[in-house]
């Protein structure tokens, strides 16, 4: 009964959440001449531009939120998510690559998709031992080649030609302004959540421990092969579209857990409503604050992720 | 004679070079309650585990309900026999209730809820295990010996004929160790259920077991009916300890020397 209170709410929040993208921009204008029609000029400016705009960020934040609820089941560990692993490291050292040598943004994005799930295997093959993989190994050796990728990240920066260094950076940071259409990221999001959707059971015993899971009929390393790359691919592709988003795929399964979500076969669908709900907020507010200019989405997430994160760990341990 | 719930055939288990047991034969048929017996580290866990199915042996044959292990999927395995593990990880809260009805996951299809049939079965283990003020507590907030009996109530839910119990009654109190093995005994006797479990205290096993396992840090292990493995000799063999026995209104008890 309280899930189903939870839904509505969330679905309510979505819905508002999209709206608010359609109504606030650098431009001001009245929403409704814009949504009927009225306003030829401001229609065009609300379906081309805002809608896929806002569309995008929902994708993205649901493709992150699912992918960092995947990640802490598979590691047992509430503080994974892909960003922690490396997964964005490796796509965006890729992906500057491809803007140091001037591929169009096509490239880059097949470079940043590279990076990302090219990360995720040499990740998954250093952790692997001759028995078993032990979630503790595969955390250190994410964090540790994620700090690798950073320094790589300055190295390029370092070198880069002053006229390359703005985009990189907001690339770096997370943005919007670059992706055309939003149905990549949001076909994957509905894709990957039905695929585990199937296994959400199974990922509340793999959050008790893989012992625990497997003496109670859980195939553990299927299922462990299976989540890492479905959550590596949800991380790619949301990294391909946006650039380097922080804290939505840490912060947003917390705070359903926090709010009594604990069963995965409900915490995947609500990471995908909050997670996109979250990101469509931010990015409305990253390109309204200081209208006409615009500020890079990932700094208004870790802005209001920092805090929100520290509280909860405070509460925690409280 | 029915098919063994277990059957055991030259089984070798081999960790970091040295030998937890070599060609063990051993067979569990229903109605049997078992204790392994040895000392820390000598592999009651490992060989638990083996049984389970959660770690693969380096030679042998094991045969659940007459088929061999190998062959079965995990969740034919978790139909046929539940494992009450020593350690539980708790990174996520979960509460009991929810903890309990885990125990079902073997029984239902990928994509069914638990119904309101696996709920009653798990409100009902957690009444035999005596939680039920405490069904909507998260495990976290739970004491040692409360979470023991938690695992033993999704243990009762898992409803497989073939128990695997690793040291069940450690941190529990005199009186609920009783109580849960007592428990335990109960769902054994009489019905196609058989019970293993590692255990410290050799009066308990005695008291509860049937039959002994005694695990003796070499590789070499000897099994058998209670009465011809709790000797003296035996026991202090086993825990490289001399034990005297003292008979106490028909019962035997243990005691180091």
């Amino acid at each position: 009964m309280r899930a189903a209170y939870v839904f509505a709410l969330l679905i309510a929040a979505a819905g508002l959440s999209l709206l608010v993208g359609l109504g606030v921009g650098s431009t001001a204008q009245p929403f409704w001449p814009a949504l009927s029609g009225a306003d030829a000029a401001a229609h065009e400016v609300l379906f081309s531009l805002r809608l896929p705009r806002a569309l995008a960020a929902f994708g993205v934040g649901a493709l992150l939120a699912l992918a960092g609820a995947l990640m802490q089941a598979l590691l047992r560990n509430p503080l994974a998510d892909p960003y922690v692993l490396g997964v964005s490291g490796g796509a965006a050292t890729l992906a500057l690559c491809a803007m140091l040598v001037g591929l169009p943004v096509a490239g880059v994005q097949a470079a940043a998709f590279a990076g990302a799930l090219g990360s995720t295997l040499l990740v998954f093959a250093l952790a692997h031992s001759r028995h078993d993989l032990a979630p503790s190994r595969l955390l250190l050796t994410g964090v540790v080649l994620a700090s690798g990728w950073g320094a790589a990240v300055s190295l390029i920066l370092s070198l880069a030609p002053e006229a390359r260094l703005r985009g990189m950076v907001f690339w770096l940071l997370g943005d919007f302004a670059g992706s055309e259409t939003p149905w990549p990221a949001l076909a994957a999001a509905v894709l990957i959540l039905a695929a585990c959707l199937f296994e959400a059971r199974a990922l509340n015993l793999l959050a008790r421990g893989e012992l625990r899971a497997a003496s109670l009929g859980v195939d553990v390393p299927r299922l462990r092969w299976k989540i890492y790359l479905v959550a590596s691919a949800a991380a790619a592709v949301a990294v391909t579209t946006a650039g380097s988003v922080g804290f939505v795929g840490l912060v947003t399964p917390h705070l359903l857990r926090l709010s009594g979500l604990r069963d995965y076969r409900l915490l995947l669908p609500a990471s995908v409503l909050s997670g996109g709900t979250l990101l469509t907020v931010a990015d409305a507010v990253a390109r309204s604050v200081i209208a006409p200019q615009q500020l890079p989405v990932g700094v208004i997430t870790a802005l209001i992720g920092v805090p929100l994160f520290l509280f909860l760990l405070r509460r925690e341990s409280a | 004679m029915s098919t063994p719930l277990c059957d055991v055939r030259g089984l070798h288990i081999v960790v970091g070079g040295t030998a937890i047991c070599q060609s063990l034969d051993l067979t569990v048929r229903a109605g049997e309650c078992w204790a392994i017996l040895g000392m820390n580290g000598v592999g009651k866990t490992t060989l638990l585990h083996t049984l389970a199915g959660l770690r693969a042996a380096e030679s042998g044959d094991i045969r659940v309900g007459g088929s061999r292990l190998a062959e079965l999927s995990r969740r034919e395995i978790a139909k046929r026999l539940a494992l009450m593990p020593q350690l539980v990880e708790d990174a996520f809260p979960a509460t009991v209730f929810e903890e309990t009805l885990a125990g079902r996951n073997p029984h239902l299809s990928p994509w069914a809820w638990e119904s309101t049939e696996d709920e009653a079965i798990a409100r009902t283990a957690l009444a035999e295990v005596g939680l039920t003020a405490l069904e909507s507590r998260l495990t976290t907030t739970l004491s040692g010996g409360e979470r023991r009996r938690v695992q033993l109530a999704a243990l009762l839910v898992q409803d497989a004929p073939l128990m695997l119990l690793d040291e069940p009654v450690n941190h529990l109190d005199l009186h609920r160790q009783v109580m849960l093995l007592e428990l335990v005994k109960q769902k054994v006797a009489g019905n196609p259920r058989a019970a293993i479990m590692s255990l410290h205290d050799v009066n308990l096993a005695s008291r509860f077991c049937d039959h002994v396992l005694l695990m003796f840090g070499t590789g070499e292990c000897a099994s058998g009916t209670a009465a011809d493995m709790l000797t003296e000799n035996m026991l202090s063999r086993v825990y490289c300890h001399s034990l005297r026995v003292f008979e106490v209104d028909g019962r035997r008890y243990f005691v180091a020397a």
